[in-house]
This record gives structure tokens, C-alpha cells and sequence, in this order.
């Protein structure tokens, strides 16, 4: 379905979408999951700029995207991020993609890719899960009880964070004794919308959309991951038609961070096997 | 009116009876004694019957002046029907006319003259 | 400012510390972890706040001592920002003791690259922050708290803001929608209005779909929200998450608001108060607009009753008014309106219709099953639904109208009975203030002008076949008079008058003519005339002279308790004589208009009204002799009674209008003294006018050519005219003997059997001498035969009473008899 781009919204800015790499090369999509922004790809991304264009963005109200641009209604559920990437697509000409997709990132590519397929030749999706909490004949790792626990915490995160965050949306970093508090200075977000964003996140029910998806696709599932344990990337594999499923040494939920070089080894290969 | 309406004549008892029908005045008064004359014959007695007379002026009196005449003339005894009442004993009257000639049925005057 | 002094050695035994002390005993807990979080070491200040002894801690993931919550963060922010920027400081993690209980911190976490083996240890420092964490939490509270209030108020503000500009009830959805979303971030906001009557809730607002009604008695959360009076959460499903709130005034329930969220929303106490709050307040805002728009609606219906019974109280007649009607509801109250009346008299149908039905069919079930352009899916259920109706006096529901319109049949009634129907078809341009009350009651009232309209056209039809009865009944025939009559209802009123005229031969051989004047209008007047009326005649007929015949009059008014006051002119003509005997009781004196002369007012014999006192003792009357040719005029009041005139001044224009038209024949005469008497005042009051002509003398003429063979044909023509003059048959034979003698003596002596020649005859009847001339104008010769001669002019002079023969150019021979038959 073609979508219309607003021309009075670029996608692009909105985005902050940066594009690296070959100009005339493969689009390589990379979209960040919840709780960073695009430089959790900074050790994956150099492995592929000789041969791809690499596009990197930030999901609205995280990294450097225009927090004006959110809509609670439109980004109440992971359709509306799925738009995002598909008004990014239609702004930069972009058909055919690789997209990676990491944690909630994964869902999103594999809504977008349903529902235009032409742009789209390839997922990657990093750490998956199509529902977090568990239900009758489905283990996805959480309790609901465990989703309130998360959002307190991130709500014990919200008082340090607003009072970083202070100068920057101030807009006056240059005071020295308040730059030197910008300590967590990568993977900033609103508090607010990283709150909603964690909501949509984890409380998401996509596993219908899964049969949807036509290319081929690659499952990058971590060992010992607590936040997409295994059986969620089996269930994956098993009902993503075309998708292969690789076991990285990685633990944890980052292989992006913590194994970069086996993630982006897994993702060549899969794109050098034609 | 034809002069055959006007004037018929027929026998009874051995009399002529003549009858006239409707007005007699200076329009027909001659006619109808031409006719009268030439259609009785000769008889015991005449009765002229003026029952039927619609209307009698001083011509019909003459009229019937001669007509008696002629008759009385035949050897003919000659009785005049008028009914009581009627225009014609009315015109006679005011006239004083033929006053013992004058009877009021014919049956009276056929009876008079086979007397 | 100064450096501080450097420590002595004085106080180094005070701080026997070792460095596994300082370590072990820290004010904070320390950890190093593997890269993948596993446990490498732990100080003793760490187990001692957790609980844990070192050997639980070591060789496990740290991730698993946290809380969930904890947990997913690490993994979803404090790794990424270690592997970005190698350290973290002051983030929030949540141990999980070994008894379960919580443990908040605040962790500094820093990444060690071993130089040798490259390998790398992430040291962790973990400070108590319990009594912050709580603090922080207060703080967070009372800023979402603040935050939300704020947002509510705002949310609030603006939603009674909005409300209280609305001034139509369904305008109050917009408002709450945007509150909603405001607010509560609603996906769905649907409005819902209760109607108490059906017990049914109905989606208000544009676009609403006309499915989603909710009886009460529903196991859904809207109607168990009006049951209960207040905020109603159900329990949530994947596809259903969902809040209830009623809207509240003064604990009645006037609908409710669903608020529709995304799967997995949950909804808070907070917000479940908001939600009470904004039911209450939109409750209130439509409570205020109900009233409003009830008081609106009111003062409409109140407005447009009070036009419609004033409209239709203008209209005049059962037919003005049932289309004036129809006119008034189309398109106010409905696209078409039809108002059906039982006639009982006709046992038929009045039908009104707007739009017009009438095409080619006035058949009242034709213009029903017409209505509409003819459209009626069902023709014959509807005529038998309005039939019924108006049998039964009940509301009844049209079957199918056209196009899917609603059609109503209201009764029509009057009196305790039904008498009609109304139907409307259609929705009405003011939708919002009509209902079926109003209606009943629109009814009712049209009903009741429709009926008085009917009652008093069925009174007024009485009183005029009544008057129209007397009026018209059968006139004298008489050639030695004539009559001619006018009646003139007034324009004012429709109501029957009591004014009458009436004209009748007495068996003396005279015309009684009488104008008379019953007070009152209607009915009761109409039926006192006609007694008055018959009273008059009987009391001439029986040969009462006039003065006599008030003197009845006046018994008659005093038994029969009718009439009283009544004015009437009798006026009595001696038709051979002209003897005029007339007398007035109370009434405008007759005007006689003499055929030479100037009109006059005939002022004597006048007496009182019937029935007063004074008068009756003194019934007066007066007689004179009038010429023949002259006119009376007897009349009511109301031909020379004119506003600001005075009564002397309104008899004068008469007498002048009578002059100007007195060449007229009289039937026109009477047409035109009517209309000039009347035409600038268009009259108030009924008019009567009767006009008698006393005929001149009669005159027979006759020009009879010269033949006998005429004479036959003269005496039958004079003959009947003779009869037409009542000149008794006795007489009419010897007249017309002697004038046939006479014609025949001048065709035969005086023109000799000239067939061009003419006789002319003239034959008069006055004062009851019949006079007869017969002229000639040929020169006289001697008669022959004497005889004969002598016996015509017999029978003439036998005849006539006096015979004068005349010779002088022609002859002229003058006969006359005075006539016994007609004379007293």
C-alpha cells in the first residue's frame, strides 16, 4: 500500500535518519530497539559501508529525533513506528531494503515489510519477540506484573535523567558544571516517551503478523537473553515463513554491543547467501 | 272547419236533422245555409241542432233567419235546438229570436214536430 | 581559598584501615562482574544489605539479584550505555533481596579493560538509596499528580468551557470526545443518551451508527454504568478495554461515555475519578441544555398553538380552516399533512392535503393513498389505518410511508367524539420540538375549530334553507300587478338575519305586500320570522285590515313569546281600485313612487314595534287611492341605515336613487336601488327590498285586416286576454260578441271588402269599466240591408252598456260595460 508523505513533514528530520556507506550500494536498514538509539549499531554498521548504503534513524522521541513529531495516538502501537520507517523508505526512494531490526525494532520491520513488500528484500531481526507476556500455550518471558516493574524503573530513572537531560532541552549545554552531570549521554530519550514507547513495546501482541511476511529473514537469537529468551525466537522461526534461525555465543539482549563482530559476521553472511 | 264538419244531416223520425258545428258569422254564414239547403230533403219536420255552434253573431242569426224561412217555405215545420245557457240561446235571447221556435234538446223538438 | 592541612601521622592509629577492610567495609557495596554480568566478587557491605551470603552472589548473572523491572533495564539501557561510553553514574537498580524484599540503589558502574589478556571487568559501586529512592518516588508522585491535575484541569476547563456554549443537546458529544482523547488518551469516545420512556441508550452525535443501541436491561458495561450510577470498568480483554461513566445530574442518569483503549491499557483510580468527574460535569452541561431546549421547545409550541388557533379562527368554514391547517404544518411539523373530516350529513369526506394530492380524484381515499406524489407503498393499509383512526379516536402508526418517511395519523377531536384525522407524513423541519404531546395537543385544538367551523356552518345552513324556504315561495301571478323582491345578507357575519318579505293576493281581489324585521341573527330569528311570516299572511288572507293585522300580530308576539320588537311594513292594494291601505309597525315608512310624480313616503298609519306596550294599544293604519303605474317600496332598515348617517339622510338617498332609476322595469329597479344604496357600505346588516308596481290599466290592441275570415282568430286572442284580466267568463262571450259585430261592420261597410284594409281594436279594463274601441278609416256607406245591420248593432248595444258610433274620417265605434264580475 503506498503511503502518502506529508510534504510539509520530512521523515528524514523527523528521523534523524543519517545514511553512510556505498551510495550506489544496497540499502542496509538498521533500526534501533527500545531503550537506545541508532549508535547501539556503531560497531555493526562499519563492516557494511564498503558495500551498502547504510541507513541509521531514531525512532520518534528517542536519540536526536524531533520529540515535537510525537503523537501519542499515532505511536500508541507499533503500527505507527511501522509507518515511520515506511515514510523514510518513500522519502530517501528506498526499494529492496536489508532491514535490521533490533528487540521491538524487529516487530516493527516485520509490520512494515507486510505491508509494503516491495520495499523490503531481506529482514534481519535482532532479538525478537512478537509478545513479552506470557499466555496459555504461549511463554514469552514476563508477567504482566513484570511490565509494572519495568515502568517503575524506568520511572526510577526518570528524576536522574530529567536533571541530565535538563540543559540540553534548556538549550544551554554550555554551562560546564551541568555538562559535566551529562553522564549518560548516549541513548537519551524523553521520559515521558520512553515510558509510553516501553508500554507499546512490551504490552504488543504481534504474532498475527508474523505468517505476513513474504522474503527471506534471518533470526539472530542470543544466548541467555532475559528479554527474548529462546523459545521466543523459536517461536519465531516456526511461524516466520522463510526465516532461518542463528544461535549466537552472544549473551544478553545487545549481540549488537557485546558481540559485534559475530553479529554483523552473521548478518554477511546471511546477505552473501543468495 | 269543412263545410262537411260544419253542416251534417240525418233522418230520425221521419225529420230532417241538421247539425252545425263551431262559429257561425259573417265569415261562413252564407256558406252554411248554401250547404244546409242543399242537403235536406224533404221532409215531416226540420230540426236545426245549434248545440255544437261555438259562437253565433248577427250573420249566423240571419242565417239561420233564412234557413227557417226556406224550410217554412218547403211546407217543412221548423224547430231550433239551443241548449239553456249556451252562447248561442244567448245571442238569440238578447236578440228576442224565434222565441217559439227555439227548444233546448232535439229529442224535444223531434218531439214536438211528430207530435 | 586555603588548601586544608595534610593529615599528621597523629591520627593514623585513630584509622587502623586496611585496604580488604576499606574494601570489605565500605559505606557502599561493591561488585566486579564479567562482561556478561556474572559475579566476580562482592564486598561485604553488599551481602549485608542484600541478605545474601558471597557464595550465592558468585558465579552468577548480577541481572538475576535485580527486580524484573531492574532487569529488562539493564539490558535494554545500562549495557548498551557501558559498551558506548564505558561508564554509567547514578542509575537506579533494584535488588532483590534474599528475602524477597526490595532493595533500592543508585549503582555507578564503570568498565575496566584488562591491558594483558584484554579481557574486561565491569566494577560496580551500589549506594543505599532507599530514603532518596522514597523521596524520589514522593517527588515523582506529586509531580505526575501535579502534572495530571494540571492536565485535567486544562482537560476539564476546556470540556465545560465548550459545554456551556452548546444550546442543542447532541452538540454535547464533541466536547466529551475531545476530553476523552485529552485526557484519558481514549482510541474510542462514544456518547451515549438515555431515553428514559424506551430505556434504551442511543449513540449521540454526527456519523453515529444506528446499531449500537443499549437497552438496560443489557449485560453491558454502559447499562450497567446507568444502573449503578457511576464509573464501571470491565474486566479487560485483548480486544475490549474499556471505561463506563455516566452522565450524572442530581444522581439521574441522562447517558453515558465509553471511553475505548488499547489492548493492555490499564486504567488507573486516578483516572476512574476523572472520568466521574467528567460525567458529572457533561451531565450537568446537558441537564442545562435540556432545560433550555425544553423551554425553547415550549415557548415554540406554546407560539405556534396560539398561531394556529388564531389562523384558524380567521378561516371561515370547515374547509377554509382544514386547509388553512394543512398550510400551517407543512413544512414546520411535517412534509405533508392531511386533514380527513367525517361528514355525518353526506356520509362523506373532507380532505385537505399540502402538498396539494387532489389530481384527477377528489375521492377522499384517493387523496390519502395519493399523498406524497402518489407514493404510498401500501395504498389500502393506509386509507384502513386512517379510517380506523378516525373511528377510534386513537394515534395509529402508518404502515409504510413513502420513501421511508414516518407517518403518524392523529385523531381529530371535538366533543367527546371523533370527527377527523390528521396525518403527517415526514420529518418536520423543527424536528427537535415536536412531539407527540405537542401533537395530541395540536389536535385537539384543530379539532375543536374544525368542529365549531362545522357546527356553525351546519347552523347557518339550517337557518338559510329555513330563510330560503320562507323566502321563496310562491309569488301571486297577476297582470294588475307585480312584484319584485331583493334580499341582501350582510358581508359581515354569515349568520342568517331575520328580515323577510312577502307578497300574497287576499281573496278580495287585492295584494298584501309586507317587509318585517325579527331582531336577532340565526337560527332563533330565522324560525321567529318564518311564524311571523305565516302569521301576517293568514291574518291578510282572512281579510284583517291592516291595522287589525298588527293587532294580532301583537297577541300572537305576546303568546308565542317570539318576534318581540319586530318591525314590520303591510301595505294591502285594491287591485281594481288603487284603494292603498297600509300601516308600520316600528318600520321605515314605504316609499311610493307614483308614475307622474315625485316619490313620496307614505309617513301615517305608523305605530310601535310588535309587541310593546303602547303601541299594541294603538294599531294605526292609512289608506289612499293610488294611480295605476305607481310603485310601492316596502324595506328593512338596513337599505338606508348607514354608519355616521342619519336616518332622515339615508331616506333621502333613497327617494333620490328611486328618481333616477324609476324608468327602470321593476325587477331592475330593485336590483339597482339595492346596489346604489349599498355599494360603498358593502352593508352590515341584512337587506330586504320588495317592490310592488300597481300595473297601469290593461290594454288589448289590435290591428285586424279587412277580411271576415279574421274575425275567428280577434275574438280567440281577446277572449284570453279577456280571462287574463279576470273578467269572468259570463261577460267575456257578450264582449267579445260585440266587438266581433263591430270589426265586422267596418270590413264590410266601412271598406267595402277591401282586403288591404285594417281594423283596429282596443280594448281597456279600468276601475272596472271595460271600455272598447273599434276603428276603421274608411268612408261609411249606407248598410243595404238594414235588417241586418239593425240586428249587429243589437246584439251590441244588448251588450255593452253604453255604444257611441262616431263617424268622421273612418269610424270609430266606442262601447263600454262596466264588468259586474270583478266589482265588490
Amino acid at each position: 500500500m503506498p503511503r502518502v508523505v506529508s510534504p510539509s513533514v520530512s521523515a528524514v528530520i523527523r528521523n534523524n535518519v543519517t545514511v553512510t556507506g556505498r551510495d550506489t550500494g544496497p540499502a542496509l536498514v538498521f533500526a534501533h530497539g527500545f531503550g537506545c538509539d541508532q549508535h547501539m549499531w556503531r560497531l555493526v554498521t562499519p563492516r557494511f559501508t564498503d558495500d551498502y548504503k547504510v541507513v541509521l534513524f531514531d525512532h520518534v522521541g528517542c536519540g536526536r529525533s524531533d520529540l515535537s513529531a510525537y503523537r501519542p495516538q499515532r505511536y500508541a502501537s507499533l503500527q505507527g513506528y511501522a509507518d515511520d520507517v515506511l515514510e523514510i523508505l518513500a522519502e530517501l526512494d528506498l526499494w529492496d531494503v536489508v532491514f535490521v531490526g533490533h528487540s521491538v525494532s524487529a516487530m516493527i520491520g516485520v509490520i512494515a515489510a507486510a505491508a509494503e513488500p516491495d520495499r523490503f528484500s531481506r529482514l534481519v531481526l535482532v532479538g525478537p519477540s512478537p509478545r513479552y507476556i506470557d499466555e496459555d500455550g504461549y511463554r514469552g518471558g514476563f508477567t504482566r506484573a513484570d511490565i509494572d516493574e519495568l515502568l517503575e524503573s524506568l520511572d526510577s530513572n526518570y528524576l536522574g535523567w530529567s536533571a541530565a537531560m535538563a540543559p540540553v532541552i534548556m538549550g544551554n549545554p554550555d554551562r560546564p558544571e551541568l555538562g559535566t552531570e551529562l553522564t549518560n549521554s548516549f541513548c537519551q530519550a524523553d521520559p515521558a516517551i520512553a515510558r509510553r514507547f516501553a508500554q507499546v513495546t512490551f504490552l504488543s501482541d504481534n504474532r498475527a503478523d508474523l505468517p505476513k511476511v513474504t522474503m527471506p529473514s534471518l533470526i539472530l537469537q542470543c544466548s541467555d537473553d532475559v528479554i527474548a529468551p529462546y523459545e521466543v525466537g523459536e517461536y519465531v522461526h516456526r511461524n516466520l515463513p522463510g526465516s532461518s534461525l542463528v544461535l549466537l555465543k552472544a549473551t544478553g539482549h545487545c549481540p549488537n554491543l557485546s558481540a559485534p563482530d559475530e553479529t554483523a559476521a552473521a548478518i554477511d553472511a546471511f546477505l552473501s547467501n543468495d | 272547419m269543412t263545410a262537411a264538419n260544419r253542416v251534417t244531416v240525418g233522418s230520425e223520425r221521419s225529420c230532417e236533422v241538421v247539425r252545425l258545428r263551431g262559429d257561425v258569422d259573417h265569415g261562413n254564414a252564407e256558406l252554411v245555409e248554401r250547404d244546409v239547403l242543399t242537403a235536406t230533403r224533404a221532409a215531416v219536420g226540420v230540426v236545426i241542432d245549434l248545440t255544437g255552434v261555438t259562437f253565433l253573431d248577427s250573420a249566423g242569426l240571419r242565417c239561420l233567419d233564412r234557413l227557417v224561412t226556406a224550410f217554412l217555405n218547403r211546407q217543412a215545420p221548423v224547430l231550433v235546438v239551443a241548449p239553456d245557457g249556451g252562447v248561442v240561446r244567448f245571442t238569440l235571447d238578447l236578440i228576442g229570436f224565434l222565441p217559439d221556435l227555439v227548444v233546448g234538446t232535439v229529442d224535444e223538438a223531434l218531439t214536438q214536430l211528430t207530435a | 581559598m586555603a588548601e586544608p592541612p595534610p593529615p599528621t601521622e597523629s591520627f593514623v592509629p585513630l584509622l587502623e584501615e586496611s585496604a580488604e577492610d576499606l574494601y570489605e567495609g565500605a559505606p557502599c557495596g561493591y561488585l566486579s562482574v564479567l562482561p556478561d554480568g556474572t559475579v566476580a566478587r562482592v564486598n561485604q557491605t553488599l551481602l549485608d544489605w542484600t541478605g545474601y551470603q558471597r557464595a550465592d552472589l558468585l558465579g552468577r548473572r548480577v541481572q538475576s539479584f535485580y527486580t524484573i523491572g531492574s532487569r529488562i533495564f539493564h539490558e535494554t539501557h545500562l549495557g548498551p550505555l557501558l559498551h558506548m561510553q564505558g561508564e554509567v553514574r547514578g542509575v537506579a537498580i533494584e535488588f532483590r533481596r534474599a528475602d524477597g524484599s526490595r532493595l533500592d540503589t543508585l549503582v555507578n558502574a564503570v568498565l575496566r579493560q584488562n591491558p594483558g589478556t584484554g579481557s574486561s571487568v565491569l566494577r560496580m559501586t551500589v549506594f543505599d538509596a532507599t530514603d532518596r529512592r522514597s523521596y524520589e518516588r514522593e517527588l515523582l508522585d506529586e509531580r505526575r499528580r501535579a502534572e495530571r491535575n494540571a492536565a485535567r484541569i486544562r482537560v476539564l476547563q476546556d470540556m465545560v468551557a465548550r459545554c456551556a456554549s452548546i444550546d442543542r443537546a447532541v452538540d454535547i458529544v464533541a466536547p466529551i470526545v475531545a476530553a476523552g482523547t485529552a485526557a484519558f488518551e481514549a482510541s474510542t469516545t462514544v456518547v451515549r443518551l438515555l431515553d428514559p420512556e424506551e430505556s434504551v441508550l442511543t449513540v449521540a452525535g454526527p456519523g453515529a451508527p444506528a446499531t449500537a443501541s443499549i437497552l438496560l436491561a443489557d449485560p453491558v458495561a454502559e447499562a450497567h454504568a446507568v444502573r449503578v450510577g457511576d464509573v464501571v470498568v470491565p474486566e479487560p480483554t485483548p480486544a475490549d478495554v474499556r471505561a463506563v461513566t455516566p452522565l450524572v445530574v442530581d444522581d439521574r442518569v441522562l447517558g453515558t461515555v465509553s471511553f475505548g483503549f488499547p489492548p493492555g491499557r490499564r486504567i488507573a483510580a486516578d483516572e476512574v475519578e476523572l472520568m466521574r468527574t467528567v460525567g458529572r460535569q457533561a451531565g450537568q452541561a446537558l441537564e442545562r441544555v435540556r432545560l433550555h431546549e425544553e423551554t425553547a421547545r415550549r415557548a415554540w409550541q406554546s407560539a405556534f398553538l396560539a398561531r394556529l388557533s388564531r389562523d384558524l379562527d380567521e378561516a371561515v368554514g370547515s374547509a377554509d380552516r382544514a386547509r388553512r391547517l394543512v398550510n400551517l404544518l407543512v413544512p414546520e411539523l411535517a412534509e405533508y399533512a392531511q386533514v380527513e373530516m367525517v361528514r355525518e350529513e353526506q356520509t362523506g369526506w373532507l380532505s385537505a392535503s399540502v402538498p396539494d394530492a387532489r389530481g384527477a380524484t377528489d375521492s377522499a381515499d384517493e387523496v390519502i393513498a395519493c399523498g406524497l406524489r402518489g407514493t404510498w407503498p401500501t395504498r389500502e393499509e393506509v386509507v384502513a389505518t386512517v379510517r380506523a383512526a378516525a373511528r377510534s379516536g386513537q394515534v395509529a402508526t402508518v404502515p409504510a410511508a413513502p420513501h421511508g418517511r414516518r407517518g403518524l395519523v392523529l385523531p381529530l377531536r371535538a366533543r367527546s367524539a371523533a370527527i377527523g384525522t390528521l396525518l403527517l407524513v415526514g420529518e418536520a423541519a423543527e424536528r427537535s420540538r415536536v412531539d407527540q404531546d405537542f401533537l395530541l395537543d395540536l389536535a385537539d385544538r384543530a379539532g375543536l375549530a374544525l368542529d365549531n367551523a362545522r357546527l356553525a356552518e351546519q347552523d347557518r345552513e339550517i337557518a338559510r334553507t329555513l330563510q330560503r324556504s320562507l323566502l321563496v315561495t310562491e309569488r301571486p301571478t297577476d297582470s294588475r300587478f307585480h312584484v319584485a323582491t331583493v334580499y341582501r345578507p350582510a358581508v359581515e357575519t354569515l349568520e342568517v338575519g331575520g328580515d323577510w318579505y312577502d307578497a300574497f293576493t287576499t281573496s278580495t281581489g287585492s295584494v298584501g305586500v309586507v317587509v318585517g324585521d325579527v331582531v336577532g341573527r340565526g337560527i332563533r330569528a330565522a324560525s321567529a320570522m318564518g311564524q311571523l311570516r305565516s302569521a301576517v299572511r293568514a291574518l291578510a288572507k282572512a281579510q284583517c285590515s291592516p291595522a287589525t293585522v298588527l293587532k294580532h300580530m301583537d297577541d300572537f308576539v305576546a303568546t308565542l313569546e317570539v318576534g318581540q320588537m319586530t318591525t314590520l311594513a303591510y301595505a294591502e292594494l285594491a287591485l281594481d281600485t288603487g284603494m292603498l291601505r297600509y300601516a308600520c309597525a316600528g318600520h321605515p315608512p314605504p316609499l311610493l313612487l307614483p308614475p307622474d310624480a315625485a316619490p313620496r313616503f307614505l309617513w301615517e298609519g305608523r305605530s310601535g314595534p310588535l309587541g310593546t306596550h303602547t303601541a299594541s294599544r294603538a294599531r294605526r293604519e292609512a289608506e289612499l287611492t293610488v294611480p295605476r303605474g305607481s310603485r310601492l317600496l316596502l324595506y328593512t332598515d338596513g337599505l338606508v341605515e348607514r354608519r355616521g348617517e342619519r336616518i332622515d339622510q339615508g331616506l333621502d338617498r333613497l327617494a333620490d336613487a328611486v328618481e333616477v332609476h324609476r324608468k327602470s322595469p321593476l325587477a331592475a329597479l330593485a336590483e339597482q336601488l339595492s346596489d346604489a344604496m349599498l355599494d360603498s357600505e358593502g352593508g352590515h346588516d341584512d337587506t330586504c327590498l320588495l317592490a310592488l308596481a300597481f300595473a297601469g290599466a290593461p290594454l288589448f290592441r289590435a290591428a285586424v285586416p279587412a277580411r271576415m275570415s279574421r274575425l275567428r282568430p280577434l275574438r280567440a286572442e281577446l277572449h284570453e286576454w279577456l280571462a287574463g284580466h279576470q273578467v269572468p267568463e259570463s261577460e267575456r262571450y257578450g264582449i267579445v260578441l260585440a266587438c266581433s259585430e263591430a270589426v265586422a261592420n267596418a270590413i264590410e261597410h266601412g271598406y267595402q271588402g277591401d282586403p288591404s284594409a285594417v281594423v283596429s281594436v282596443t280594448v281597456t279594463i279600468d276601475g272596472g269599466f271595460l271600455d272598447l274601441r273599434v276603428s276603421d278609416t274608411g268612408r261609411w256607406r249606407a248598410p243595404m240591408a238594414s235588417a241586418d245591420r239593425g240586428r249587429g248593432m243589437a246584439l251590441m248595444g244588448r251588450v255593452m252598456d253604453d255604444l257611441v258610433v262616431d263617424r268622421g274620417a273612418g269610424t270609430n265605434v266606442l262601447m263600454r260595460r262596466e264588468l259586474r264580475g270583478t266589482g265588490r
